[in-house]
């Protein structure tokens, strides 16, 4: 689905360059929920950036669902974010003053279909993510967690390869988080593939994958098998004793 | 066409979102561009080529032939009789024709009505018609020169003949009876070339012509510069005087001709010198309908300064309007950037863009059309030298759209440009 190969991002300034990704290399299955977890400034959002293809990378190969993305022109790179990629945002990123609806609208506007067609992928879409009775709610009416689940919605709209989120419940209180989470890991048992990033431990125990980034580098690599939730063996250098 | 109707829908979205910011855009840029559009109408009015293909070839003559000691005039465009009597009947030039300007009151002479209409008047020859380019609707011009036989414009066959063709019918001018020998089609020269000085370049064509020597003899008044260094009580006396008011226009169709003219008409100025007539120092002039136009400053040089000034103040509005749009767009990049990231292209985001100020560009110009018809209404009022062109022709609203698209455009461009160039990962969290 993805594969990474010796993929290096260096952001130059005047002054000083930054590695934020050095020679990194992942494959990504369909199918998978990988969990990627690592210290502040590590390189996280940057990856997912570069993968997202709101990034571009300065070295390296990079496939996504068998289109070989470098040197592909702007109109291309568009039409793989618009068609394959479900991007899921910290802050949300809805329009205020837009609905929920026009929201949820805006990628299949870039789409081509029909009126009905985006009708329908809207009214599925906030379904799945339990708003459904909520087309015509503008978002500052709505709790984080809402907001959260119609960026979601959105991004499963067009009906994605892969999605992915960068700290998607960051801004969450813990109750709400949870909810996002069961929301995710129920899209990826229907056979999404998903990428998340996350600052919590547990997040990234419950899915079948976590790479750790440090220093743009994977530094642990590991798979856990699906689990209870009670049942977290200590395979987690992070947890506290 | 799907996303075009798209991106109109998402325009009104922004104007709904921002009414303010847009109504001051749109404000800015219609205040620079209507301003700009009523001065450039005005000048493009005075400036307009009267007689378009033949305006290289007409000249305008002046002798310098003054009489009277002190010649304040130097050469001027109004000639003796005897000096235009020769000029034409010389035939030296290709075509010429002489002219001054009367005003008689007319009237039907069947009609049953005593009503009279002051007519503006052009008394000259017949050749005139084809040196200033006049088109029959019916008749032709005079064979005679001493007959009492006239054409008439356009606006005075309708108004008493109902638009009609009136050739035969019989006027009553000055007491005295003449004959319509032929029609004018509406004719309208803007400036009238013809009669360019004494602030006459914006009056209409005349209503009646009749042969200059039967004016004379019948002593229409002249009405308009007239000098003499000798008295005269009746015009019928001004043939052999120093009495200056007659106008010449010769067609010199090429450098030859306009040298042989010249060539004449030096002779014959030194001839009179000779003879004790030419008081002053030899000096023709032969100025073409462009030349003419601009010695008689009918291109007011007020106005052009103050049109060049408005043009400065649009730039000034296209600037403000520029860094309004790009303030806007610092605020918007969000959503353009969101745009992008799930799946619009630069170009559509670009597209989107050009759109908005497209449209903004056709509500800039309409409101622009209603600011300058409002700006030229006020000029009438304010300003007699200037009502006669106070006026929006139409090929003036073309330009104005052009004017407005454009900066519109320019307002929008440089904004939009920026804002495609940002990195998406920097905005988006
Ligand atoms: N646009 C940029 N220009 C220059 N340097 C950048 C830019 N974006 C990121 N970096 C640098 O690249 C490195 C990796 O940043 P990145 O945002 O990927 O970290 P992160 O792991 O997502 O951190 P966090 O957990 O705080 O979100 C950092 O050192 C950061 O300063
Ligand atoms: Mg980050």
């Amino acid at each position: 689905m993805l594969s990474m190969k010796n993929i290096s991002r260096v952001y130059r300034s005047e002054t000083i360059q930054t590695h934020a990704l050095r020679d990194f290399s992942l494959e990504v299955e369909k199918g998978e929920f990988v969990a990627v977890t690592g210290p502040s400034g590590s390189g996280k959002s940057t990856f997912l950036n570069v993968a997202g293809l709101l990034d571009g990378f300065t070295q390296g190969e990079y496939t996504l669902d068998g289109t070989d993305v470098n040197g592909l022109s702007d109109d291309d790179l568009s039409r793989l974010r618009n068609e394959k990629i479900g991007f899921i945002f910290q802050n949300y990123n809805l329009i205020p003053d837009y609905s929920i609806f026009d929201n949820v609208d805006m990628p299949l506007r870039y789409r081509g279909l029909s009126a009905k067609q985006r009708r329908n992928r809207i009214e599925y879409a906030l379904e799945l993510v339990g708003l459904a009775s909520r087309h015509n709610y503008l978002p500052s009416q709505l709790s984080g967690g809402q907001q959260q689940r119609v960026a979601i919605a959105r991004a499963l709209a067009g009906e994605p390869k892969i999605l992915l989120a960068d700290e998607p419940t960051g801004n969450l209180d813990s109750l709400m988080a949870r909810q996002i989470m069961d929301l995710l890991k129920e899209i990826n048992a229907q056979g999404s593939t998903i990428i998340m990033v996350t600052h919590d431990p547990d997040q990234a125990r419950e899915v079948n994958r976590n790479i750790q980034i440090i220093d743009g580098q994977i530094t642990d690599y590991s798979i856990y098998a699906p689990m209870q939730p009670d049942s977290s063996i200590a395979l987690d250098k992070q947890q506290p004793a | 066409m799907e996303m075009f109707l798209y991106y109109i829908h998402l325009f009104a979205r922004n104007v709904k979102r921002t009414p303010l910011f847009f109504a001051l855009v749109i404000l800015t840029l219609s205040i620079g561009i209507g301003t700009l559009l009523a001065n450039l109408s005005m000048l493009s009015l005075m400036s307009t080529d009267p007689i378009p293909g033949k305006s290289e070839q007409i000249f305008n003559v002046n002798m310098n032939t003054y009489a009277g000691a002190n010649n304040r005039f130097g050469s001027m465009h109004v000639l003796r009789y005897s000096d235009a009597k020769a000029i034409l009947d010389s035939k030296v030039a290709n075509n010429a024709t002489m002219h001054y300007s009367s005003m008689v009151y007319s009237r039907r002479a069947d009609s049953q009505d005593l009503t009279r209409y002051a007519s503006p008047t052009r008394a000259t020859t017949a050749s005139f018609f084809e040196v200033m380019g006049a088109q029959f609707a019916h008749g032709e011009p005079w064979k005679n020169e001493h007959s009492n036989n006239i054409v008439i414009g356009h606006e005075l066959n309708v108004k008493l003949f109902g638009g009609a063709n009136s050739v035969g019918e019989k006027l009553e001018l000055q007491g005295k009876i003449y004959t319509i020998v032929g029609v004018l089609k509406p004719w309208e020269m803007r400036p009238l070339f013809y009669h360019a000085s004494e602030g006459k370049a914006f009056d209409k064509t005349d209503d009646i012509f009749v042969p200059i020597e039967v004016a004379i003899d019948n002593n229409w008044a002249v009405f308009a510069r007239t000098m003499s260094t000798d008295s005269y009580t009746t015009l019928d006396q001004t043939r052999q005087i120093n009495a200056y008011y007659i106008q010449v226009f010769v067609e010199l169709l090429d450098d030859k001709q306009h040298l042989a003219f010249q060539t004449f008409i030096d002779g014959y100025a030194n001839q009179l010198k000779e003879k004790g007539n030419h008081r002053h120092e030899v000096d023709n002039r032969l100025y073409n309908v462009n030349e003419w136009l601009d010695k008689n400053e009918v291109v007011n040089k007020d106005l052009l300064a103050f049109t060049i000034a408005t043009g400065l103040f649009l730039l000034v509005c296209i600037f403000n309007a520029n860094s309004l749009m790009l303030s806007r767009y610092q605020a918007s990049q969000f959503e353009a950037n969101l745009r992008r990231a799930v799946g619009a292209s630069k170009k559509q985001v670009f597209f989107q863009g050009v759109v908005e100020s497209i449209i903004l560009g056709i509500i800039c110009a309409l409101l622009s059309f209603v600011l300058a018809f409002s700006l030229l209404a006020l000029y009438r009022q304010l300003f007699d030298e200037l009502a006669p062109v106070a006026e929006l022709p139409l090929h003036m609203l073309v330009i104005g759209l052009g004017v407005a698209l454009t900066s519109s455009l320019l307002s929008t461009v440089y904004p939009l440009i920026q804002g495609t160039r940002t990195s998406l990962a920097s905005i988006l969290k």
